[in-house]
């Protein structure tokens, strides 16, 4: 069943129109990825979705139209890890996460807290640290504990790899891959690096120049020739 | 030496004065990144209001409630319809503009509807002056001395403490990541400009005893107030305070002892302050760096 | 909303054809020229009033409007201009008009000198240092009492008619100040156009672009602060003039809120808008006192609050609202094809 079904998705900044006819679905309890060059229009469908940005079209979340709505869907569990991160540099990294559980009852939070701080362990680690002062891998594990912290039932994950060395990515990958495992948690990842994400990914969809392609089983791109020529390098 | 002390003593109440206006200051740049120049002079208004109340024979600890709460509600009704619409797209200049609008209006509404002359305030505790050794000491004096720590102390406890204040943080901090992780944002924001007007209100009654209630009451100290704040770094209670402190007691001392300063030109030191501060270290004594843009 | 959305859309300054900016010219002038010989002392007094806040006003466009950079200090440079007036010309015996050289020049080199560091400020650091710095400007006066009188401060009876004309004393110095602030209106139109005024609107806009274009904006920055400081002297002066009385009260920060409303309400970056706004704050309290003494001040905050929510272009902006279209419809007054 969709989680998450996009239909005739425009939007852009101002005059720029940059995502033109996106459709999309998201399965429940997959890992699905967008995989699209620089400039592709990641980030702005992300946004778009978590309404961040003007969009025209349907976005369906849950059964339920998010766009023209004033709600905010972070508080109907869709939980966004924006490119660059976006943690609170100034609070400690403990702050950063019970912030992010400030919707949630107090005796819940707390459990969470030591939950991912076990997950992540360097979080745990520098749990009274100012956030500003980690490292880019830890940066980015922040803001993805600080994204679960509010007990999402979809992520949208704009570009983890960014900034980190292959090995860490991978470290962070298989995280993901085990939280998907453990809670059933709908992903939804855009990247530029396939060869990781594809090994994580339960689907995966192509966009370029603000369109999207088809979406496809993660093992059968894995396979395509275009794909491999695009963004495998080979 | 009794002078000394007696200077020493003075520059405490005239610093915690200071302070009290310099706390409002804070908590409203705390949660919007930004000076409300109305500040002093809602706080006069709101001890304006206190005083009307008593006049019409309620009594003093009601009047002083009812106004807290009403300022509280000008306070956030500011923030809701003059502020909100202006911080996503204007700059500094259009809020200072706006916030200097504010304050002619309430100066001057002041003026109005109570009429310019000077009014006399009860005092909270009268009586004997305390003797400290030498010197000596108000009783109204020691009481403003003791609500500003105690409201410094939970103005701390607020931002460090409480849901409420990490939301504050968060959202100054980073705007666009609190708005999308849902927080609620704009209700701290109005929230904290209540509290801003309620504590100058507080604040405005224990000192009009003292400086003479009347409209602009405060303004021969915002200057220094301002030099509090800023000394102290702007985004940090205690600053505000030991800010205050510093400012009052050696606007005290340098009126007294230096010669060529006099009554007249203390106020010349407070604008070095501010430029040096400003200029060599502006996150002042306890603020976080880069608290303001310079 | 539309409606708001309308009054805050940017209008460019209205274009008109040669002759009709040169039937506009005349009338103005005629007008201003005229008209002190049939009005009573006191009007002739307002006037001359305006025409030193609104060279005040005309600094302080090039400042905040063009370049960017609040100040909310300018009323020292004006009392600076004022008392230099006083002393030199009252008690000194100088020729009055040479007081506004020497008000430009010694209010050029303090607002370089004040300039110089605070300007490495920007926003609201630099609004509070000018705040401060018009925040103890009546103190200093008061401090300075040898020079200033103190408290008292210095009465006047200077710029007398010279004997060949047969005018009164307030239409002669109504003239004079005319004519000074004529002269910077013209100074202060040559500035905002053409290159110095591209690198004014450079550093407001984008620092860093600008600089990649060769503007240093430290510097342009400095100097215009220079300029307008000494345009406030020199509106400081005729100041003098106008109320033949200095005295440090007059100087606080009544008065710099006042130079704020009239750039405000003017509307910022118009060098005609300045002038509006002068005349908007000398009528405003005449045309409020029968109600209250207080509405004058509220008229200014309401005025200052109000242009900022909806009317961002000030007055100017209003005469532009109404002018684009009457322009383009009235043949003849429409720029020439
Ligand atoms: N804030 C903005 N204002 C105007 N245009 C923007 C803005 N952000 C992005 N764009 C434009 O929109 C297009 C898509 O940008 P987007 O950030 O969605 O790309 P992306 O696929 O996320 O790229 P990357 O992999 O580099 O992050 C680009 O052409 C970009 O120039
Ligand atoms: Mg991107």
């Amino acid at each position: 069943m969709a989680l998450l079904e996009v239909a005739g998705l425009h939007a852009g900044y101002g005059a720029l129109q940059v995502l033109h006819e996106v459709d999309l679905t998201v399965d429940d309890g997959d890992i699905t990825v967008i995989l699209g060059a620089n400039g592709a229009g990641k980030t702005t469908l992300l946004r778009a979705l978590s309404g961040m940005l003007p969009a025209r079209g349907s976005v369906t979340y849950d059964g339920t139209e998010l766009l023209g709505r004033r709600r905010n869907p972070a508080r109907m569990g869709i939980a966004h890890v924006p490119q660059g991160r976006g943690t609170f540099g100034t609070l400690t990294v403990e702050e950063n996460l019970r912030v992010a559980g400030y919707h949630r009852p107090a005796r819940e939070v707390e459990s969470s807290i030591r939950r991912w701080q076990e997950f992540f362990p360097r979080l745990g680690e520098r749990a009274d640290q100012p956030a500003a002062g980690l490292s880019g891998g830890e940066q980015q594990m922040l803001a993805i504990a600080r994204a679960l912290m509010s007990a999402p039932r979809l992520l949208l994950l704009d570009e983890p790899s960014l900034g980190l060395a292959p090995k860490t990515t991978r470290g962070l990958f298989e995280g993901l891959k085990r939280i998907n495992d453990e809670t059933g948690l709908t992903m939804l990842l855009v990247e530029q690096n396939a060869r990781l994400t594809l090994a994580i990914a339960d689907h995966a969809i192509v966009i370029s120049a603000g369109r999207t392609g088809e979406k496809r089983p993660a093992a059968q791109m894995w396979q395509d020739e275009t794909i491999q020529r695009a963004y495998l390098g080979d | 030496m009794t002078l000394f002390l007696q200077q020493i003593v003075d520059g405490l109440s005239s610093g915690a004065l200071y302070a009290a206006t310099a706390l409002s200051l804070v908590l409203v740049y705390r949660a919007s990144g930004f000076l409300n120049f109305a500040q002093a002079e809602m706080a006069t208004f709101g001890t304006f209001v206190v005083w009307q109340l008593w006049i019409w024979g309620v009594p003093l600890w009601a009047a002083v409630s009812l106004s807290l709460v009403l300022s509280f509600f000008g306070g956030a009704l500011m923030e809701r319809t003059l502020i909100r619409p202006l911080t996503r797209s204007a700059s500094h200049l259009t809020l200072i503009i706006v916030t200097l609008g504010v304050m002619l209006i309430l100066l001057n509404g002041a003026g109005w509807i109570f009429d310019f002359g000077v009014k006399e305030f009860p005092s909270v505790l009268g009586g004997p002056v305390v003797e400290l050794g030498p010197a000596v000491i108000s009783r109204q004096s020691l009481v403003v001395i003791c609500t500003v720590f105690l409201l410094a102390a939970a103005l701390w406890v607020l931002f460090q403490h409480t849901r409420i204040g990490l939301v504050m943080r968060a959202a100054v901090d980073n705007p666009e990541s609190a708005d999308l992780m849902g927080l609620p944002t704009g209700t701290v924001l109005t929230i904290s400009w209540g509290l801003a007007a309620a504590i100058g209100t507080l604040m405005g009654v224990l000192v009009a005893p003292q400086v003479f209630l009347a409209p602009g009451m405060l303004l021969p100290t915002l200057i220094y107030s301002f030099t509090a704040a800023i000394l102290g770094g702007l985004d940090s209670p205690q600053g505000a305070i030991v800010g205050g402190f510093i400012v009052g007691i050696s606007e005290n001392l340098a009126g007294s002892y230096l010669p060529g300063i006099g009554a007249d030109f203390k106020q010349a030191v407070a604008l070095a302050i501010i430029m040096a501060v400003l200029l060599f270290k502006s996150e002042g004594l306890f603020g976080t760096k880069g608290v303001i843009r310079v | 909303m539309s409606m708001l959305a309308a009054l805050h859309r940017h209008r460019p300054r209205l274009a008109v054809s040669r002759w009709s900016s040169w039937l506009l010219v005349i009338v103005v002038l005629g007008y201003l020229l005229y008209t002190p010989l049939v009005s009573v002392p006191f009007a002739n007094t307002q006037k001359s009033l305006i025409f030193s806040y609104a060279l005040v006003g005309l600094g302080l466009n090039l400042l905040t409007g063009l370049t960017g950079q609040i100040s909310l200090g300018h009323g020292a440079f004006f009392a600076l201009g004022a008392y230099l007036c006083a002393v030199l010309v009252g008690n000194e015996g100088w020729f009055y008009l040479s007081a506004v050289p020497v008000a430009g020049v010694v209010g050029f080199a303090l607002g370089y000198l004040f300039g110089r560091p605070a300007l490495r400020l920007q926003g609201l650091a630099l609004a509070l240092v000018t705040l401060a710095l018009a925040l103890v400007t009546p103190s200093v006066i008061k401090r300075l009492d040898g020079i200033t009188q103190g408290r008292e401060g210095i009465i006047l009876d200077i710029a007398e008619p010279p004997s060949f004309v047969s005018l009164d004393q307030d239409q002669w110095i109504y003239y004079v100040n005319l004519l000074i602030l004529v002269a910077g209106f013209v100074v202060c139109e040559r500035l905002s156009r053409g290159h110095i005024g591209r690198s004014m609107i450079g550093v407001r806009d984008n620092e860093n672009v600008a600089m990649t274009l060769g503007i240093r904006p430290a510097t342009v920055k400095t100097r215009v602060f220079a300029f307008s400081a000494a345009m406030a002297a020199i509106g400081g002066v005729t100041y003098a003039y106008a109320i033949q009385f200095v005295g440090p009260e007059a100087f606080g920060l009544d008065l710099a809120i006042a130079f704020i409303t009239v750039i405000v309400v003017g509307g910022l970056t118009s060098n005609a808008g300045a002038v509006l706004g002068a005349v908007f704050i000398v009528y405003m309290p005449s045309w409020t006192q029968e109600i209250n003494q207080s509405a004058a001040g509220i008229g200014y905050g309401v005025a200052l609050v109000l242009c900022m929510l909806v009317l961002p272009a000030g007055l100017i902006g209003l005469v532009r609202i109404v002018g684009h279209p009457l322009v383009r419809r009235v043949p003849f007054l429409g720029p020439n094809r």
